[in-house]
Order: C-alpha cells, then structure tokens, then sequence
C-alpha cells in the first residue's frame, strides 16, 4: 500500500496547457475520487498517476518515490478502463493471469492468485471464457479481477461504471467499496457520477477546467462547498442558485426582480453591502410559513412524483427554488404557495468571483 | 412482371471475369504440363490431354536443379517477408502510435518508394550490391525485396493498427509490457489478420520477381524459381509442356502457403474486449 502525491502537476499538449499546478495528496490506503464535468482533466490526471501521459511540470510520487520517469511497468500499479480493456484473444484465466506473467511469477503461484481473485469477484466459472462471451457486468468483474490479481500499491479506475446499466452499476459501486474495505488499497478513482463519487470516496477531488475546486471529504465538498461550481455540482437534484444583493445593515435581502425578503436565523454581516449568490440545497427548502425560516411566495412551475417524495420547483419573482416536498401535499401545477428558506442553512457566495462566503456563527 | 436484381447480376458476372481470368490460365498450363510435345502442336487443339503422361514432371527434376532453384527461392521469399513485416509492423505502430513529427510526409516518401520503376533500380542496386559483395548470394535479393514490399504493407498493416483501441495497449503496459512488449504481446496477435495479409503480399512479390532475380543472380546454384523457368527454354526450342510442368511445380508450394495462412486470415478477432 502507498500514498499517492501529486505536486503542483502541469500538462500541456503543444502549447495548449490542460492542468494548471494540480497539488493533490492522497493517503495510504484512502479512496480519493476524482471528479469534474467533461474536459476538466481528472481522466489526464489518472493517466499521469499511471505513466501513461508523461508530465510537463511538477511531479507525481507514489509511496513516496517520484515516479515522474518511470514507465507504467514500474509504478506497481493496477488500472481498470472505461472500456475494459481486456484482451480479446486471452481467456478470463490469461488476462487476469498475464500481469503476473509479465512479472516472472511461477505458474502455480499464477494459478492460485487469479483463483483467489477469482473467487473473490465470484467469476471462478468464467476463467476459461473469452471476453466476447461475456457480458457487461461480467466484463467490469474481470477487469477488476486482473487489477486485484497483482495486489499492487495503488488502483486507478477510469470511469468503470460509465458503460453499465443503472441496477448493474449499483451492484458494482457495492462491490468496489466491497474491495476497499477488504484491501484497504489506496484507489485514485476517477468518475463524471457524483453519486458515485458521494457513496465511494473518503476524500473526493472535484476538478474543473484544469484546476481543482476543492478537495475534502463527502461530508465537506457537500456541506462546506468552497465556491459555487462545487456547490452546484455535488448534490442532486442540484442546490438552487439565485443572485442576491445585501443591504448595507445585512438586514435584507432583494431577490431578482425586487422582491425584498427579510432573513430569518443567519447572521449576513459578513455579505453586507455586497452582490452574492444564494445557494440553498432542495432539503432546505420547505412548504408554508415556518417561523425560523424566511418565508417567499411563489407559483409551482414544475411537479416531479418520484414516489418517495415529489420534486417541484417553485418560480418566486424572477427567482426559482426547486424543493423535495413530501408526496402528501398534493402539489400541482400553477398552484400558489408560500415557501420556507432555511437561510441558516444556507450558502453565500461572492457574485462576481463564486467563492464562498463563511458567515459569523 | 418479374423484377431483374440487375446490380446482383452485374456483381455476378464482374465476379467471375475475375475468377475465369486467374484461374483458365492455371488450369491450362495444368493440362499442358500433362500433354506430350507431339499432342499440344497437333491440330485442331485438345482441351484435355488425349494421353495423359507424367514424363514432363520427371524431366523437370531431371533436366535442371529445380530444387535449388525452389530452395532459393523459398529462402529469399521467407528472408525478404519478415524482414519487410518486422520493419513495416514497427513502422506502421510508429506513424499510428507515437507522435511523430511530420507523419504524412514520411507516409508519402514511403509511398514514393512503391513508384520507383524497378528498371531504373537495376544499375544503381547492382552496383552496390556488387560493392559490398553480397552478387549471387540470397541477401542480394532479399534487402530489395523487403524495401521494395514495404510501403503496400506498412499502408495495409497501418489500417489494421487503427482499429486497435489505445487503451489495451495501456492495459498491457500496467501489466508489465514495454512499449514493443505490447505490440508483441496485444497489438500483433490482434491483427493477425493484417500481418498475415502483409506478409502473403510480401511473400508473392518476392516469388514472382523475374527482373531483379535475372540481373542479381547470374549462376545457377543462386537464381530463384522464375529465372530457373527460363533454363529449361532450348535455344531453338520451346518444350513448353515441361515448362508448364516446372510453373505447375513452382506454383504447389506458394499456394499449400497461401492456402495455410487464409486460415488466419479471419476477422472478428478484436470483438469483446472493449465494450459493446
């Protein structure tokens, strides 16, 4: 097991730079997520981790040797593709085995590990198959099985859920953490899912245009976002955003359109005077006047039944709060109502730059 | 009124102009070779052979080395094809792989090779064929030939590499492989197909060669199957059933070869391991 350090990491293709001075520490034995929208660069980073893209600036160490130079062989790694990667011509057993073979392994220790590994993914009467003859989920439990088989330091995975189907990618989310648990391997996992990124992680990285965002665990990236992107992107459905100006006293708040609100259980000092972004999680968000929460009125625009609670958003002025209401309001179209925001609860970010704003206690 | 699939037909007949062209040419130097001399100049012509006789095959192990000829030849042809599919494999991996400066130009130089009239060659590669000592040997034969295949086989095994998808390369280099390591170990066998492909082609250029063959290698313990034909020609005859004989001799070996490769000429080989 190992660390994985990454120092002020550059990448540039031509003169086009794709990572600007990346510092991400990942402990022994931690399940970092990497994860940002398309193009922000978290797959690059993997592929750097792994020796397969070189490094324009800055370094990579993994368990604390730098690993800058060192071909991919060397790094003691183990990846597991988007695609899978498997090799068509091998069996199950001679793709999960050809690692060890390529490294001088006896063929009885070849044969005991990929049934240990085997075993373990419970893909033991699939050894002597083809990847042709396999499906999708199948395919993702030999691909994790060739990675397992060599027990290296570090695991990366490159999106390995993206090609299955929901209920399959569900079953494999259980079974990575599964083999986290049972290895304690660190794992640089990198994800455009931030559910997948929520339920996996210790610490999730979320990237953005090349730079990351923010680095923290779970818990953190969603309740203590350090500016907007973050804010919006964890968190589904995602948080409401509604540009906001603060009074000189920070005693009122004037929504798009005018409309004046008096905050209720926050204390906006630290925004008085100043054009911020309100971000309010739809949790945060409830029907009918509470009296620790600042109360809105507005018409329901949008109804979503999902059974276990309705989604709706409500339009208030020029602004618009989606909110997850209980199925037994019996909301409907058009319908008028008064809404609860939870301020207290709730995010400040500065209009212009998106950073968060950290109110007084 | 019955509709004519007049696209279907038109395929039909365009497929077997291609078929009678190649095969009644073999089929009629097969016949001849079983002809006596007296039969093939008789008239009106026979098609199959009134009496059949084998005397031609005896004459042609009899009348000269042919065996030394088809030694030769089998050794220059193998020599010259993996030569060119070792070089034209690493080639084409390059200009599909690595980020090389410039690829379509040297694409195109490549391809300027295969433009060269081979007459204007002769000189050039005689005399330095003769510098460096190598006139009547094996290797006089085999370096041209290789070159000489290589841009139709690096242009055939470049279409094959592309369909490779880049990340079972990565795959194997995780697992252990250098960057050849991978070629040898993924990217070869998955197009087997294309270098099965590329070698026939290299290995029939190298067969058939008359010209370079005649002029590089002029005593006979060293000449190739195509100048050994012209032996049996008398210098004022023609015995053209043994030389029907001696090309049906020449051309077993090349096709039991072409027959055995076909085998693994098959497609399909890279389904399932990506995804889909």
């Amino acid at each position: 097991m190992a660390g994985v350090e990454i120092r002020r990491v550059v990448k540039q293709y031509g003169r086009v730079e794709v990572l600007h001075g990346v510092d991400l520490s990942v402990r022994d034995g931690e399940f970092t997520v990497l994860v940002g929208p398309s193009g922000c660069g978290k797959s690059t980073l993997l592929r750097m981790i792994a020796g397969l893209e070189g490094i324009t600036g800055g370094e990579i160490a993994i368990d604390g040797t730098v690993v800058n130079d060192m071909p991919p062989r060397e790094r003691d790694i183990a990846m597991v593709f988007q695609d899978y990667a498997l090799y068509p011509h091998k069996s199950v057993y001679d793709n999960m085995g050809f690692g060890l073979r390529m490294r001088g392994a006896a063929k009885s220790e070849i044969e005991t590990l990929v049934h240990e590994a085997a075993d373990i993914l419970q893909i033991r009467h699939l050894l002597q198959r083809r990847p042709g003859q396999l499906s999708g989920g199948q395919r993702q439990r030999v691909a994790m099985g060739r990675a397992i088989v060599r027990r290296p330091k570090v695991f990366l995975f490159d999106e390995p859920l993206s090609n299955l189907d929901a209920q399959l990618r569900a079953e494999m989310r259980v079974e990575i953490k599964k083999l986290h648990q049972r290895f304690g391997t660190t794992i640089v996992y990198v994800t455009h899912d931030q559910i997948e990124a929520m339920t996996l992680a210790d610490r999730i990285a979320i990237m953005k245009d090349g730079y990351l965002q923010q680095y923290g665990s779970p818990d953190e990236v969603y309740n203590r976002p350090a500016n907007r992107f973050v804010a919006s992107f964890i968190g589904a459905p995602p948080m409401n955003m509604t540009p906001a100006s603060v009074s000189a006293d920070a005693r009122m708040i004037r929504l798009p359109s005018g409309m004046d609100v008096t905050p209720r259980g926050a204390n906006l000092s630290a925004c008085a005077g100043r054009d911020i972004v309100i971000g309010l999680r739809p949790e945060h968000v409830s029907l009918g006047d509470d009296p620790a929460r600042t109360p809105v009125a507005g018409k329901v625009e949008l109804v979503e039944p999902l059974g276990s609670e309705t989604q709706a958003t409500v339009r208030v002025g020029d602004a618009r709060f989606t909110g997850r209401f209980s199925p037994e309001a019996g909301l409907k179209h058009g319908q008028d109502v008064t809404l609860g925001l939870a301020l207290d609860r709730a995010h400040f970010f500065d209009a212009e730059t998106g950073e968060a704003i950290r109110l007084a206690a | 009124m019955m509709r004519f699939p007049r696209p279907r037909v038109m395929v039909l007949i365009a497929g077997l102009i291609v078929v009678v062209n190649g095969f009644v040419p073999a089929i009629w130097i097969v016949l001849t070779s079983l002809k006596t001399e007296a039969e093939l100049l008789r008239l009106p012509i026979t098609i199959l052979p009134d009496t059949l006789t084998f005397q031609n095959y005896t004459r042609v192990f009899t009348d000269q080395p042919i065996l030394t000829f088809m030694w030769n030849s089998v050794a220059v042809a193998t020599l010259s094809t993996l030569l060119c599919v070792t070089v034209s494999a690493l080639a084409a991996y390059a200009l599909v792989r690595l980020r090389l400066p410039a690829p379509g130009l040297i694409l195109s130089l490549l391809m300027a090779i295969a433009m060269f009239p081979l007459i204007s060659l002769m000189v050039p590669l005689f005399q330095v064929m003769r510098t460096i000592g190598l006139l009547n040997t094996w290797w006089a034969l085999v370096f041209p030939y290789a070159v000489l295949s290589m841009p139709v086989c690096t242009m055939v095994l470049i279409s094959f590499f592309q369909d490779i998808p880049k990340d079972l390369e990565s795959a194997a280099m995780i697992d252990g492989c250098s960057r050849l390591g991978a070629l040898w170990h993924v990217v070869i066998p998955l197009t087997a197909p294309g270098v099965f492909t590329a070698g026939i082609l290299a290995f029939v250029n190298a067969w058939d060669e008359f010209l370079l063959a005649l002029t590089l290698s002029s005593r006979v313990s060293s000449r190739t199957l195509p100048v050994g034909i012209t032996l049996y020609q008398g210098e004022f005859s023609f015995p053209w059933p043994i030389i029907s004989a001696a090309l049906v001799v020449a051309i077993v070996p090349i096709s039991i070869i072409i027959a055995l490769f076909q085998e693994r000429v098959v497609g399909g080989l890279t389904q399932g391991g990506m995804k889909g």
